[in-house]
């Protein structure tokens, strides 16, 4: 039984996580999908509209 | 420190960038690839480097041309690398005279000498050096020979400021001196700098020193200016006149520095440029190049991978990882979640791995070897009858393998109205997430014409996206505006390059099936597990079911009224990869009978088609409609993509599964 209350609060912890921080990030949309989103520290914001 | 790279599009600043930085950033042999500056660490951790939007002068067109300029006025960088194209200089040397001018710490990078040796050309780098004032470093950037030399010198000891004046003529000489003393000061940027900028109609510049002081005595002095220089001088413009100039200017310096020995046979990208930018044979070619790619993402290549990998995961990986739940005395609910939920609806996904791994490797194939910019040709010509024109292809066809940079890559075209066009129809390209699916269905109800009825998808969604182009530029006017590409040379693709710009494109994939894909399959599991009686229910009495029984009877005319086709629609919305991985869940059954099986019995050839007709058309994904909305800056049109999608698919499928049904075909 502790095994699975422990594999259920990992799986549906971790499942809601990515979900809740997938659904931010695709939000963001600009930024999600480059490739050196990671590293790049220009945070795409140099030709936002004004 | 920082250090800017500038240069021409397509003259290999990002290769450049990914050499000096050790980052892999997108890198196509087309030009407007990168529409954002970009930001990496120097590998000799000596600073950082800024990749910037190709352009051809400072004075810019378009959005991601602009971002170019306003880094020059406001970054904080402290020199400028300016990789030049040594075997177009004539071209590339106008936006180096710009730079020059500006008077910012510079260094030349002459890239591809292997190009222009090739072409005849030879440059003396020490004279061109002496002529433009600053060092210079031939490279070539693909292999990244001659960047570690580019690299130690970068810094700001080595880099130098040109001294380099050019002579406009007495009367805009006259005029940039006038306007020099009415110009405040302004920080690291030269007055003559911004006293030529403002008599070019530089909107930037102009914008930033309006904010400061009037404009309108200058714009006197200018337009007095240009009457005298087209009276003198019959030009058009003024614009035009310091264009000529510069041109003078830079035609002396060649004329000292470069000799070019004529090649008279005709080079195998002449010969191979009749054929594939031919109005006819040209698109033969692309539909047979498309088809043959498809044949081995599908038939040749892709399936035995895939289907090893499916026997891998629904044999021994779900039934170890079973037997390792029982010894545990896990709760049926956790086993079901870990192999219903987890394996079956996940790893449904992760079979189509490979297929998705190949079709990107032979994408990067043709991007790189500098076939995609003939696409863009062929294109124009049917674009051009439709108000968009050949630059508009490229944003498709980076949607081609996701619709977010592609959206993104509209930011290219100049005018206003082509450019919300090209965002509008872009998601109607069909996306490498959509594969799954096709995927899945192709390989159940079209065994035998897998890459033909793959061909067709995505041939639809440009003839869609062709004819929406049509009826869109009846509402939206559009200008008429001329299409300039360079052909870049054809060439070999580098192993590296194309392994790298493959794994760069599929491994998105996989990370989005380790957190979107899961979490959202998770979560549709717990929805088909649970009901209003209580866990562990009949699929049909879940609460899954119960709500997307309320909107399926709506496809039954498309052909799939059935509330598991309408539940795993709804998923798709946060991504396309969730349609499949749903349907493992929500079909699943335990006697180990695979999807496709159930699927066959569920669906028709007919209504199969019809479903991934309207995959292919419905609403875009989260991520992309969030892009939209970010782009056009407008809510208004970020909901109008999502309607006219629905309403294309729902009537496009409407018409194929009726007309099918009518003419008896795929019953």
């Amino acid at each position: 039984m502790i095994v699975s209350i422990i594999l259920g609060v990992i799986i549906f912890g971790y499942a809601f996580w990515a979900l809740y921080s997938s659904i931010k990030k695709s939000k963001k949309g600009v930024c999600a999908s480059c490739e050196i989103a990671e590293s790049c520290k220009g945070n795409c914001t140099t030709s936002r509209r004004k | 420190m920082e250090f800017a790279l500038f240069g021409n599009p397509n003259t290999g600043k990002t290769s450049l960038f990914n050499i000096l930085t050790d980052s892999y950033a997108y890198v196509g042999n087309w030009s407007g690839v990168t529409v954002e500056k970009k930001v990496g660490d120097l590998s000799n951790n000596k600073g950082q480097l800024i990749d910037l939007p190709g352009i051809y002068t400072i004075n810019p067109l378009s959005k991601d041309e602009a971002v170019a300029t306003e880094y020059l006025m406001n970054g904080s960088f402290e020199g400028i690398i300016n990789i030049v194209d040594a075997s177009q200089l004539l071209r590339n040397l106008q936006l180096t005279i710009q730079l020059l001018e500006f008077g910012a710490p510079m260094i030349v990078g002459l890239n591809m000498i292997d190009v222009a040796k090739s072409k005849g050309i030879r440059i003396d780098q020490e004279k061109l050096e002496e002529r433009l004032g600053v060092p210079i470093i031939p490279i070539i950037a693909r292999t990244g020979k001659g960047c570690d030399r580019l690299l130690d010198n970068l810094s700001v000891h080595q880099l130098k400021t040109s001294s380099i004046k050019i002579d406009y003529g007495p009367e805009i000489e006259k005029l940039i001196e006038e306007i020099m003393r009415l110009l405040p000061s302004y920080s690291k940027i030269s007055r003559r700098w911004l006293a030529i900028q403002l008599i070019d109609a530089n909107f930037v510049v102009r914008n930033k020193l309006n904010e400061i002081m009037d404009l309108s005595l200058v714009d006197y002095l200018i337009k007095d200016c240009e009457k005298k220089i087209q009276q003198r001088y019959g030009e058009k413009s003024i614009r035009q006149f310091l264009f000529k100039r510069r041109q003078q200017f830079i035609q002396s310096i060649l004329a000292d520095c470069v000799t070019k020995q004529s090649v008279n046979k005709k080079s195998y990208t002449e010969i191979i440029d009749a054929i594939v930018t031919n109005s006819v044979f040209g698109v033969i070619t692309f539909l047979g190049l498309m088809f043959l790619i498809f044949k081995l993402t599908f038939d040749w290549l892709g399936s035995p991978l895939s289907d090893f990998l499916d026997g891998l995961i629904s044999g021994p990986i779900s039934g170890g990882m079973e037997i390792i739940l029982e010894a545990l005395h896990v709760t049926p609910f956790i086993q079901s979640l870990i192999l219903e939920g987890i394996i079956g609806g996940v790893g449904g996904v992760l079979v189509f791995v490979p297929q998705i791994f190949i079709l990107f490797f032979f994408i990067s194939l043709l991007e790189d070897s500098g076939y995609m910019s003939r696409i863009a040709v062929i294109m124009d010509r049917i674009l051009e009858l439709v108000g968009l024109n050949g630059k508009a292809f490229i944003p498709l066809i980076i949607g081609f393998g996701c619709n977010v940079p592609g959206i993104m890559a509209a930011r290219t075209i100049e005018h206003p109205k082509e450019r919300l066009l090209t965002i509008l129809l872009t998601p109607m390209m069909s996306c490498s997430a959509r594969l799954t699916v096709y995927s899945l269905f192709v390989s159940v109800f079209f065994e035998q014409h897998k890459a033909l009825i793959v061909l067709s998808l995505y041939v639809l969604g440009i003839v869609v996206a062709i004819l929406l182009a049509k009826i869109f530029s009846l509402f939206i006017k559009t200008e008429e505006s001329i299409f300039v590409i360079e052909l870049p040379p054809y060439r070999v693709p580098q192993v590296r390059t194309l392994l790298r710009s493959t794994w760069d494109k599929g491994k998105g994939f996989v990370k989005k099936a380790g957190t979107f894909i899961l979490g959202g399959t998770v979560v549709i599991w717990l929805l088909s597990y649970v009901g209003p009686a209580g866990t562990n229910v009949e699929a049909d009495e879940s609460f899954l079911a119960l709500f997307s029984q309320w909107i399926a009877p709506l496809f039954a005319p498309l052909g799939f009224g059935t509330w598991q086709a309408a539940a795993s629609l709804f998923t798709g919305f946060l991504a396309k990869e969730i349609v499949v991985s749903s349907m493992n869940v929500i079909y699943f059954v335990p006697d180990g009978e695979s999807l496709q099986h159930i699927v066959s019995g569920v669906f028709t050839p007919l209504s199969a088609y019809s479903f991934m007709v309207f995959i292919l058309l419905y609403v875009p994904c989260l991520a992309t409609v969030a892009t939209i909305k970010k782009e056009t800056d407008s809510k208004k049109w970020m909901l109008f993509s999502i309607i006219y999608g629905l309403m294309v698919a729902y009537t496009i499928s409407f018409i194929i599964y009726q007309g099918g049904r009518l003419l008896g075909i795929g019953q």
